[in-house]
């Protein structure tokens, strides 16, 4: 049996191809002591100390499986404080459009959290995730907007289960979902009131 | 096409796939009787069972394995306790072999077939394909290949689950069929099979490269399931009773996964078709009101709702349905039908995981739709 590709490596391939076409700006830096606000078009955010992060405005997305074109417009911060990999937080602005890329389906207006949340897992299955166990499916307010607490797991062909915690939003500026992802048994647990840090202090602008 | 038909029958039964240096699997398929290299392979396949199993991909019900197994038993006796029957948690229209034995039954597959005829059918196919050892065949004719030798051991892989050369595939179909005779079952049923998977898969336009899906390959197999019938007295077993009691449930299961997948064609051709519908449990009526919902085309949301209904009369019991028609009330701004819609649904589901959603939305609804 074929190991399917999975988000990771879509993200990867994404974050190289970012890289590669010059789009980040400025690329990878390092958080000092005082921690920094981080500020895209659409949003703004407090990192936490002793990460890497990098910005993307109005970057390209890279969605391999999507049919209507390979490349989406996003406003996007993401770190990592070992390595990408090991423990990520990723922060994307989708227009409202593309808010579920795979899917090829807009965020529609009068879209209820829960409908929104059902079709992120949806996406995320037809990206790759066909396995995906939902650990927890909740609401939630983030940054004083109605929205979605998505927790899932999933495992790759060794066993190794990795978590990822999901929050999202629809907004008139954009369909937002913040998310922290790593393996499950140390660094899951290890980082995670890292991203909650980060979560909170999520702010849109305007 | 008879001749043809006959000529292979004669060299997989009768000449022991005298068409390569590989040796048929010997009844228990006793690992001490391959060669190195198909004993590496055999481990490899193995490998792949466990990278199935760690990436929780297969689909553990005891009953509805132990089932598939019976089935497969009475079809290949000589290889109990060696081919060993899996169910995996795939949509996909799809079943495959690999060498060690292992056969994956996909849940979409499972759920799409109508009774147990259709059902051995396919297994005895599969079961062909590993007892005439093609995957080691396969991957002989790739290692010949200097192009493809960069590649062995992914096609071994791909061609167990998108199907082997046209003429392994007919000698599975050969043998299978003959198992399929001596055990009883009826072998137009075989035909019906494929005919109604290769027009799910026109229909549906899978862009899978999977075998079950791939129309012209499954019109290879009703040619040569209508040629094989021809000469046999028409009669047998269909086991449709056993088959439904035994599936049922697990066909909710996979019509929840297509949805999840956003497979929503996928459902509505499974229940656009009323004589379909009557076996799947009164439940499914609310899963293809999902699915018209998802497709979003002009008149889904009336053909949604229509749907509802018709769950709410089937299985009245069924809280989902009541959920669904809460937010259909609420979007439609009739917050009082909303209300009592979610109240319902709390009341047939106090536990149910989306609890914390429908209780906001039926304060939202109680408020006229602000907080």
């Amino acid at each position: 049996m074929m190991q399917r590709p999975g988000i990771r490596s879509t993200a990867v391939a994404a974050l190289l191809a970012l890289t590669l076409a010059g789009c980040v700006a400025p690329p990878w830096q390092l958080t000092d002591k005082g921690g920094y606000t981080a500020e895209n078009a659409a949003f703004k955010v407090s990192l936490p100390t002793g990460w890497m992060w990098a910005k993307y405005l109005n970057a390209g997305y890279y969605v391999p499986r999507a049919e209507r074109g390979q490349w989406l417009a996003v406003d996007r911060v993401t770190l990592t404080r070992d390595g990408f990999g090991l423990e990520d937080i990723d922060l994307v602005r989708f227009d409202l459009k593309d808010a579920f890329p795979h899917l090829q389906k807009p965020f529609a207006g009068n879209m209820l959290p829960s409908e929104a949340a059902d079709l992120l897992i949806a996406d995320l299955k037809k990206a790759g995730l066909e396995s995906l166990t939902v650990l927890g499916n909740e609401p939630a307010t983030i940054a004083g907007k109605p929205g979605f607490k998505l927790h899932v797991a999933y495992k790759n062909g060794r066993g190794l289960s990795t978590e990822r915690l999901m929050y999202g939003f629809g907004h008139k500026s954009g369909f937002y979902v913040l998310s922290y992802e790593a393996p499950g048994l140390y660094y899951f647990p290890t980082y995670k009131n890292a991203f909650l840090g980060v979560l909170n202090s999520f702010r849109l602008k305007g | 096409m008879k001749n043809l038909i006959a000529a292979l029958l004669g060299v997989a039964v009768l000449g022991g796939c005298a068409t390569t240096d590989v040796e048929p699997m010997k009844s228990g398929g006793d690992v001490r009787g391959l060669t190195e290299a198909e004993q590496r392979v055999w481990a490899e396949a193995d490998k792949s069972d466990a990278a199935m199993q760690n990436a929780g991909m297969t689909y553990e019900n005891a009953a509805v394995t132990k089932y598939l197994q019976e089935v497969m038993d009475r079809l290949h006796p000589e290889f109990r306790g060696t081919i060993k029957v899996r169910v995996a948690k795939d949509p996909q229209l799809n079943a495959f072999a690999l060498p060690n034995g292992s056969i994956y039954f996909n849940l979409g597959l499972l759920a799409r077939l109508d009774n147990e005829a259709e059902l051995a059918t396919v297994l005895a196919h599969e079961g062909a394909h590993f007892i005439l050892k093609h995957g080691f065949r396969q991957r002989n004719n790739v290692k010949n290949s200097a192009a493809a030798s960069l590649f062995v051991g992914d096609t071994l892989a791909m061609s167990s689950i998108s199907g082997y050369s046209r003429d392994l595939e007919r000698e599975a179909d050969l043998v299978g069929y003959r198992r399929l005779t001596k055990v009883g079952y009826d072998t137009r049923e075989s035909v019906k099979v494929f005919r109604h998977l290769a027009r799910e898969a026109e229909a549906l336009g899978d862009k899978g490269d999977f075998f079950y899906s791939s129309h012209p390959k499954l019109e290879e197999r009703i040619e040569v399931y209508e040629d094989l019938n021809k000469s046999k007295k028409p009669g047998g077993s269909v086991g449709k009773q056993e088959y439904v009691r035994q599936i049922g449930p697990l066909r909710l299961a996979c019509l929840e996964s297509d949805l999840s997948m956003d497979r929503y064609k996928s459902v509505m051709l499974a229940l656009g078709d009323k004589a379909r519908l009557a076996d799947y449990p009164p439940q499914a009526r609310f899963y293809l009101a999902e699915a018209y919902l998802r497709r979003g085309d002009k008149g889904d949301e009336q053909h949604a709702f229509d749907a509802y209904h018709a769950a709410l009369k089937a299985a009245p019991g069924f809280a989902p349905t009541y959920r669904a028609l809460g937010i259909h009330h609420m979007k439609k701004k009739d917050y009082s039908r909303a209300e009592a819609y979610f109240a319902r649904y709390l009341q047939l589901a106090p536990n149910a995981p989306d609890r914390d959603y429908v209780k906001n939305y039926r304060t939202l609804a109680k408020h006229g739709g602000s907080k």
